[in-house]
């Protein structure tokens, strides 16, 4: 792919995908928090 | 109880507490406490230098405990209101330091928003001492004790 | 002079007039040209700063080293495409809150309030402004060779033209910034960059680019860098990638950006949008710098990629505009940061420490004499060793980065973590950077100096925390508090005003009393 070795491909193509998927992570899991504390506040 | 300058309060109490219920209808708040903060107004000619010289009036206030300062837009509009010595907190500040306070602010605020290090000339016009309302809400949560200070004049809010 | 230094300085009266239009003409505008509104502060001047301060180390610096190294470059890029994640994750919600406890307005007073200690704030300003100056001498290199690119002057006239500007500019008053701010100027450089990435790319495929490098030399493509200059050098590429993923979290100026979020709930839509943003824009100018090698052979000056390429793609106007959209954008990265340094020498350092009844003629003086001795150094350093824009903003960021990371995130996280831990951790991780990076420790030992530093600045904060004070209860609460949920329901937590921290502090203190009297008497 892009005529990079696969060494340099595998090494640097999967990081932006990677972080997105760090950054959804973390979206939901700051999402799942506020809702609890709303929950919480609902009691 | 004595009479001093208080700044005329945009919101009574019970205006405090349907703002607060606009925001947040699910909690029913009560006021506890009114207690009157005490501040300095100081307003300036402001002369600036350089390439665009200009002649304004412009004034801050000064917080009367901490000395920190804020613009504001137009001079408050005050009250001789009877204040009782339990709802009011004590100046630390003197009309001395707190104008000192005043100036450097000014000259602060001037080089921030012109990014420029020259100093403006200042020259004091008028000053003034006066409480400003506010209250303090309880949202009636027994267990977590939860406060709000709120400015009678804005309406913003603080949690304790 | 040629005809795009004519352009250039036509830019720079165009912006001027409609400064100056704007500030004699708009209505009302007198009160708030001079002051703002009451949110003008610190903060905001902060977040103007960081949205361009980056500007000649994305137009020089990035390229360079991929045109340099090949893409082994990309390491440094990786880090930084995940930077603003990590960053808002780890300090974004406890910082928000802490800062909102401490009632501090500026990172460097957040300090001294959280660890309890003034010894904490000389340390971290005189850091601060040193390095800060730093970082400023990689945009006068910038500036003189932006300003060589317009004008064909020979470099050192160039620079001193360009930091002469910058410094008149800064010391006189910066006009230009009343409608033209830092943030504008953000954007056009990134709309700049992607335009000529099009043209580049429309002209050569990434896989032709690639295909190019490999007939030139194949170890551009090897992730080791050129010549596989770094073959096995985990602790070099380590310290690559965290520079900029976690040492975000350390540079003062980026990390006020916490203080002043509207709400704990900004974080989350904050980490999402900084994280697609920066997927799609960190890698440009590294892969405009790969393109370089083939497009440019003859190129002598890896620092002028973008330029030259710009001169390539566009036609002469369009080039000249670029550059001077480049120009004002360095003068006012450097303006900004320029003026940071001088207040903090004169506010969080002279008049707090040496004379507290300075007048503020006296202030506005030492901050001159700062911004000026800045400039003075800088012309000196940027025409005798010119080091390159990369090194210096490696140099100075990691620096940055390594003082203040560890006292910034134990802040929030460890009750222990105290003031001599942070005195510790800041000295320990600025000398280790400062003596790894001048003495070339990297290659004898494998190790970023970033890396190194970081590892001594973490070791110093424990170690230090043995000898310190114990935090007061105080602030061990206000940790506390920081780690877990806020206390307000969400429509409230979003309104809550932070002006009005100092004031609501001194109000809770007076009604616990009162409420302490009362009930003392029953």
């Amino acid at each position: 792919m892009f005529e990079l070795p696969s060494v340099t491909f595998w090494t640097f193509i999967p990081w932006p995908f990677l972080w997105l998927g760090l950054a959804t992570v973390m979206y939901l899991k700051f999402k799942r928090e506020d809702e609890n504390e709303e929950d919480m506040d609902e009691i | 109880m004595r009479l001093a300058k208080v700044q005329k309060e945009s919101y009574d109490e019970k205006e405090v507490l349907l703002h607060l219920k606009e925001i947040e209808e699910n909690i029913d708040f009560k006021v506890i406490h009114k207690i009157y903060y005490p501040y300095f107004h100081f307003e300036f000619n402001v002369l600036t230098k350089g390439l665009m010289k200009k002649k304004i009036t412009s004034g801050c206030v000064i917080d009367g405990v901490n000395g920190r300062g804020a613009l504001i837009d137009c001079e408050p509009g005050f009250n001789q209101t009877p204040i009782e010595a339990d709802q009011t907190i004590m100046e630390e500040l003197t009309y001395g330091n707190a104008g000192e306070e005043a100036k450097q602010f000014m000259y602060r605020s001037a080089s921030i928003k012109l990014k420029s290090m020259s100093v403006p000339v200042l020259a004091l016009k008028k000053k003034t001492f006066f409480y400003r309302p506010f209250y303090v809400v309880d949202d009636g949560d027994k267990r977590s004790n939860h406060l709000l200070t709120i400015d009678s004049i804005t309406g913003n809010f603080h949690p304790i | 002079m040629k005809l795009d230094g004519v352009i250039f300085l036509v830019y720079l009266l165009v912006l001027l007039g409609i400064g100056l239009w704007f500030s004699r003409n708009a209505s009302k505008s007198s009160e708030h040209y001079l002051l703002g509104n009451r949110s003008i502060g610190p903060a905001v001047t902060a977040m103007t700063m960081q949205s361009s301060s980056m500007s000649g180390y994305m137009f020089m610096g990035g390229p360079a080293l991929a045109f340099q190294q090949g893409w082994y470059a990309l390491w440094y890029a990786l880090g930084d495409a995940g930077g603003a994640i990590i960053n808002l994750s780890v300090l974004g919600k406890r910082m928000r809150r802490m800062s909102e406890a401490l009632s501090a307005l500026s990172p460097i007073e957040y300090l001294e309030k959280r660890y309890e200690s003034p010894a904490v704030r000389v340390i971290g300003s005189v850091i601060s402004i040193i390095f800060i100056l730093a970082y400023v001498f990689a945009q006068f290199i910038a500036s003189g060779k932006a300003l060589t690119a317009l004008t064909g002057w020979p470099y050192e006239a160039a620079l001193l033209v360009g930091v002469g500007v910058i410094i008149t500019y800064t010391v006189a008053g910066g006009y230009l910034a009343v409608v033209y701010t830092d943030f504008i100027q953000g954007i056009i450089m990134v709309l700049g960059v992607t335009g000529i990435a099009i043209m580049a790319f429309s002209h050569i495929s990434l896989g032709e680019v690639n295909a190019q490098l490999a007939s030139i030399d194949p170890t551009y493509l090897s992730i080791w860098g050129k010549d596989l200059a770094y073959y096995g050098q985990w602790g070099v590429v380590i310290g690559a990638i965290l520079i900029y993923s976690v040492g975000y979290m350390g540079l003062p100026h980026i990390v006020v950006r916490h203080m002043s979020m509207k709400s704990t709930k900004t974080v989350k839509g904050a980490i999402m949008w900084a994280a697609t943003w920066n997927q799609l824009f960190i890698f440009i100018p590294y892969l405009l710098g790969l393109a370089g090698i083939v497009l440019l052979p003859n190129l002598a000056d890896p620092e002028m990629i973008i330029p030259e390429l710009a001169y390539q793609f566009f036609p002469g106007i369009f080039a000249a505009i670029l550059l001077s959209a480049i120009m004002a954008a360095i003068m006012s990265t450097s303006d900004s940061l320029l003026m940071q340094a001088g207040t903090i020498l004169s506010r969080d350092i002279y008049q707090r420490f040496i004379d507290k009844r300075a007048t503020e003629r006296r202030m506005v003086w030492i901050s001159r004499i700062c911004v000026f001795a800045g400039g003075v150094i800088g012309c000196i350093v940027a025409i005798y060793q010119p080091p390159s824009v990369f090194t210096l903003v490696i140099f100075s960021f990691g620096v940055l980065g390594n003082s203040f990371l560890v006292p910034y995130v134990a802040s929030v996280y460890s009750t222990k973590a105290n003031n001599m831990g942070a005195i510790f951790a800041m000295i320990g991780g600025a000398t280790t950077n400062i003596l790894w990076t001048t003495l070339e420790l990297e290659n004898p030992t494998g190790l970023h100096p970033f890396l190194a530093g970081l590892i001594i600045s973490f070791i110093g904060m424990w170690i230090g925390n043995y000898f310190g004070r114990t935090p007061s209860p105080q602030i061990q609460e206000a940790v506390q508090n920081a780690k877990t949920r806020k206390k307000l329901s969400n429509p409230l937590e979003k309104k809550i005003s932070q002006d009005m921290a100092s004031e609501s502090k001194v109000i809770s203190d007076f009604v616990r009393k009162k409420m302490y009297i009362n009930e003392g008497d029953v």
